[in-house]
């Protein structure tokens, strides 16, 4: 039994947050794999911590993305199958990060290699130094470029990160929960029907 | 550990976890828990903080800091009063119940609600969750035996291990955590001031006899000093040369200021190690160590399985493998006994030393075999993923001895608690026994009680990772130093999330950066001892160590909290960089954080700084 998922729906990465061990893993894998492809060198991914859990949120890659619906620049576009992020093109309008409903968007710069922060007035890396480079859009690019496909889904230790794409998507998710679903509700309705409603009624199952 | 970690996910049908944040700080065994809970284990964790774990309990007791005993005797006592506890082993591998069955007596959960505030409900779910689900694990770490009554803490999980029978089977046990890859190795080969290359303590002769006969030296009877004790051996003159490998006492070990004002005191100081450290930079001489992959030998786990390292690239610059440095200076010194070919030469010597634990390891059984597991005395053992099992104990009988162990809140009144016990339960006089107490508690003065740990993203002092750019700027989100505090006493405080904190008490003061969060309770705040920046060991007690293992009481210290603002928090973060001298360590020559390529720069740096 087949579902037909349209194979033009983004792909994204997501984290089973009964996997996750909240060992940022994910985010140094990231961020290695940024600063290879020549992009701003910050992790892209961010592991939250609630009192209900913690797990990485990133992109979500929406079909009607906000982010890309707002940019003024086509520097995030709704690309094939994901939401392109080109920062080269970034203005820095920060438009993207108020729209995103997940906040997986940033507004973020690479500490510039001929500054030296931990001696520039303020000292801490923490306070937002005079000194800095331009703030572009940061988000995940399902490490566009990187023919092993994104970095974080291998780099998991504990693999609870997946990278869904149409063909798994439909394999693993749509036709297993639609079919236990149904055959829990026929069960159910079959079970009622026949100690409590007598078919003689004329009551249609 | 007396079981394997491999164990966890395939036999343990439920988890005690306590004083450990075990996801963060052992990801590898958190990795195996939580197969064991995929397959359907049962979770128990005990903290005073939800951590990752917690998150994933099913149930989840937390505790104030350093109340690990009552909370640990109430458990035992739900199991002794429900009658869920394994009496087939009790009565025929265990000694003194009658003692440990009195001792708890008072704690009920009830008692242990009123002085602790968590549910009695809960704990006696707990209780019923451990005892009813066998194999049953208890993991520790640091939470547990960071007190003033470590060894008891300790003593109260073999006590509930014994009593369910949990001793000797496959996925049970009693679970020290380690937290280096090879501490478990250093204590098993004599780097401990109690005890011989042999594994045998000091004070036996026959043991002395048998390391000075291979040496041909003789050994002093006397046993070393500890390493927390060492600020007080130098300032009365017992100690004058100070040599320190692989560690970085400047910033782990308890009140540093103390601790860096009596290393003045020393006539010579060498350190040895990979990377420059605060401890470097306060000693005369540095000799630079060769890492990991640059040289071979073995590691023993926490599960001590013994595994084989293998050199991977050479070492840069000067840097030579610690065994090297010790033999090329023996050799200068002109004493024999030091001249080993290579690492497998030393391998050897430890093996005929001692062969009980690891006679049957040969390096090719190692290799082949992917590792061995301590005890493995001949080359037909398959080594001892388990210990005890049978059940058979390593005391002389046989038998696991029970230890009423009890608490006050009062610390005077601990010697008088401990021998009022000793005359109720009429125990003989080498008996162990012990109550336990808190150094410090939350007074007007210093209202806060500050515990520390580690987060997943830094290693200990940081000598390592803080050069990690990757670490630095990809994962370690929150920057350096962060100080947790609960939302209660964050409002109470008048603090927001980011704003800057003052911990101030008699012994020094830190600021950082606050992060307000729901995870941790009442008027506990968490910190960690990552960075130079705000190092919460220039907090910590020094004073009042574990009368066993002289281990100091790092997980408790009462603390006062100002806020402050954010050209204050400057000024002290300029004062820190001068007391670490940190500017020599991230390197002046306009990189934050140095590339790896350029702190080898660093590693050949022979002599004095």
């Amino acid at each position: 039994m087949s579902f037909i998922v349209n194979d033009k729906l983004n792909r994204f990465v997501i984290a089973n947050p009964n996997k996750c061990m909240a060992c940022y893993t994910c985010m140094s894998a990231c961020y290695e794999s940024a600063k290879k492809r020549g992009k701003v060198a910050k992790p892209r991914l961010l592991v939250v911590h609630t009192e209900s859990g913690s797990m990485p949120n990133q992109c979500r890659h929406c079909e009607d993305a906000p982010c890309a619906n707002v940019c003024p620049t086509g520097a995030i576009k709704f690309g094939a199958d994901k939401i392109e992020l080109h920062e080269e093109l970034c203005i820095g309008c920060k438009m993207c990060v108020m729209v995103c409903p997940f906040g997986c968007v940033l507004p973020e710069s690479e500490p510039m290699p001929s500054v030296n922060y931990m001696f520039e007035e303020p000292v801490d890396k923490l306070i937002s130094v005079s000194v800095g480079g331009k703030n572009v859009a940061v988000k995940c690019d399902l490490c566009e470029g990187r023919e092993e496909g994104p970095a974080c889904v291998g780099a998991c230790p504990n693999k609870a990160l997946t990278y869904v794409t149409p063909d798994n998507m439909e394999n693993s998710n749509v036709d297993v929960k639609s079919r236990n679903a149904i055959l829990k509700l026929v069960s159910f309705m079959k079970d009622s029907v026949s100690s409590k409603t007598p078919r003689d009624k004329g009551v249609g199952v | 550990m007396t079981n394997d970690l491999a164990e966890f996910g395939i036999y343990t049908k439920c988890f005690l976890i306590t004083g450990s944040n075990t996801s963060e700080n052992h990801p590898i065994v958190g990795m195996h828990v939580f197969r064991g809970l995929e397959n359907g284990a049962k979770l128990i964790v005990i903290d005073p903080r939800k951590t990752e774990m917690a998150n994933k309990a099913d149930i989840f007791l937390q505790v104030p800091p350093g109340y690990n005993i009552p909370v640990m005797n109430s458990l035992i006592n739900v199991i002794i009063s429900e009658n869920l506890y394994d009496k087939d082993f009790v009565v025929n591998h265990t000694k003194g119940f009658e003692y440990l069955k009195e001792s708890v007596k008072d704690y009920t959960p009830e008692y242990v609600s009123g002085i602790t505030g968590i549910d009695p409900e809960l704990i006696i779910e707990a209780a019923r969750m451990f005892a009813g689900s066998k194999p049953s694990a208890i993991l520790y770490a640091m939470g547990m035996t960071q007190f003033s009554h470590g060894t008891g803490n300790v003593w109260t999980t073999s006590n509930l291990a014994a009593i369910t029978g949990n001793l000797g089977i496959k996925g049970g046990g009693v679970n020290p955590l380690r937290g280096q890859n090879n501490v478990q190795g250093a204590c098993m080969v004599g780097a401990l001031p109690t005890v011989l290359a042999s594994g045998k303590p000091v004070v036996d002769e026959a043991a002395r006899t048998e390391c000075g006969d291979l040496w041909c030296c003789d050994v002093p009877s006397k046993p070393g000093i500890a390493l927390t004790v060492l600020p007080e051996n130098i300032e009365n003159g017992n100690i004058k040369f100070l040599w320190v490998m692989g560690e970085n006492p400047m910033m782990s070990d308890p009140d540093s200021n103390h601790f860096a004002h009596s290393l003045d005191g020393l006539e010579f100081m060498v350190t040895q190690d990979i990377f420059m450290t605060e401890t470097c930079l306060k000693s005369d001489m540095v000799l630079p160590a060769a890492a990991f992959a640059e040289k071979e030998g073995t590691f023993v786990n926490t599960s001590r399985r013994v595994q084989l390292v293998n050199q991977a690239i050479t070492a840069p610059g000067e840097a030579k493998a610690d065994w090297e440095i010790i033999s090329m200076l023996a050799e200068r010194m002109e004493e024999p006994g030091f001249d080993y070919r290579d690492a497998r030469n030393i391998w050897d010597e430890i093996r005929t030393i001692n062969r009980n634990q690891f006679g049957g390891m040969d390096i090719r059984r190692l290799k082949d075999l992917n590792g061995l597991n301590a005890p493995c005395p001949n080359h037909q053992h398959p080594g001892t993923p388990v210990l005890y099992e049978g059940p058979k104990l390593s005391t002389p009988d046989g038998k696991a001895l029970l230890i009423p162990v009890v608490f006050t809140e009062d610390n005077t009144k601990k010697g008088t608690l401990e021998a009022e016990l000793r005359k109720k339960l009429n125990l003989d006089k080498d008996y162990p026994v012990m109550a336990g107490s808190l150094n410090e508690a939350a007074s007007e003065r210093y209202p806060f009680i500050l515990t520390s740990g580690r987060y997943v993203y830094q290693y200990h002092t940081g000598t390592m990772t803080r050069k990690c750019k990757s670490l630095e700027t990809g994962a370690d989100m929150f920057g350096p130093a962060v100080i947790e505090i609960g939302i209660e006493s964050a409002e109470k405080l008048g603090v927001a999330q980011g704003d800057y904190i003052k911990l101030e008490n008699e012994r020094g003061y830190i600021a950082a950066k606050a992060r307000v969060m729901d995870r941790i309770k009442a008027n506990h705040v968490f910190g960690s001892f990552h960075y130079w920046e705000a190092n919460v060991n220039e907090l910590t007690n020094p004073n009042g160590l574990d009368p066993v293992c002289k281990i100091p009481e790092l997980k408790v210290s009462a603390v006062n909290i100002v806020k402050i603002d954010e050209k204050e928090y400057l000024a002290i973060q300029k004062e820190k960089k001068v007391k670490f001298k940190t500017d020599n360590i991230h390197g002046s020559d306009g990189v934050i954080f140095p590339a790896a390529e350029d702190l080898n720069q660093s590693r050949s740096l022979g002599k004095g700084v």
